[in-house]
């Protein structure tokens, strides 16, 4: 196969594995969201926990946002 | 949702021992670098091979990065599954909430006078050597048993448990108005 046409293959691949990776991201948060609000004893903690699991994902989303732009170019 | 009573003391409130969960995210963590150990290992390949791969850098960095995520959420729904999983000894009854997965949670609650034996299973060389280990709480109805798994220091747990018991009994006995004799 040829750089150029694997090249868009690959890209074509990213594009969905970021759709697939989104989607499951924001399934499993609202579940995980759910429970921590729901059955935590502790809030104060559970929102620190959050914090820390929104931030990190964030940061990751961002950066994956930031690879795509790049290779859709 | 677990409503303990106005009237109701909560006496303990136990997790289970950290080390399988532990395990477990050893496990995820190894994972997380995989895709930079198969980023070293091109560098012992041809480098006509390289030059292919160095080609697809920004590709294999997104791939990598999406990888990171899942394993990042990964981890949180099996840390989700132990922390929720409580154990809860009140002044009346113990409260065993059990996670199991992200769509099951099955709650067990047993009044404390209708308690009927207490045992505690510590096997294995590292329950052994780090206390912890299984508290059988058996009921008086039949067949009716609520297992606690891999809690830490789980006699301490029975003997508070059998404190409150031998408590509750005395209460009992002391506000019971004397019986008809025949």
């Amino acid at each position: 196969m040829e750089p150029e046409a694997l090249s868009k293959t690959l890209t074509s691949i990213a594009s969905w594995t970021f759709v697939i990776a989104i989607i499951f991201f924001i399934a499993a948060s609202v579940i995980l969201n759910y429970h921590w609000s729901k059955f935590e004893i502790d809030k104060s903690r559970i929102r620190k926990i959050q914090g820390v699991y929104f931030g990190i994902s964030g940061i990751l989303i961002i950066i994956m946002i930031g690879l795509l732009v790049n290779l859709l170019k | 949702m677990i409503t303990i009573h106005p009237d109701e003391k909560v006496l303990a409130i136990k997790r289970k021992f950290w080390l399988p969960i532990a395990l477990e995210g050893a496990g995820l963590f190894l994972l997380t670098f995989a895709p930079f150990f198969l980023l070293l290992i091109t560098n012992f390949l041809p480098q006509s091979t390289q030059n292919i791969v160095n080609q697809f850098d920004l590709h294999y960095l997104f791939f990598a990065t999406a990888w990171l995520l899942v394993i990042w959420v990964v981890f949180f729904i099996l840390w989700t599954d132990y922390y929720l999983d409580i154990f809860i000894v009140t002044d009346h009854r113990l409260i065993d909430i059990e996670q199991i997965g992200l769509f099951g949670r099955d709650v067990a609650e047993l009044r404390l006078e209708r308690i009927q034996d207490i045992k505690v299973e510590i096997i294995g060389f590292l329950p052994t050597i780090l206390r912890f280990g299984n508290l059988h709480v058996q009921s008086a109805g039949e067949g009716e048993e609520i297992v606690v798994k891999n809690i830490l220091h789980p006699e301490t747990v029975k003997d508070l448990i059998s404190r409150q018991c031998d408590e509750l009994s005395k209460t009992q006995t002391i506000s019971q108005p004397p019986g008809n004799k025949i």
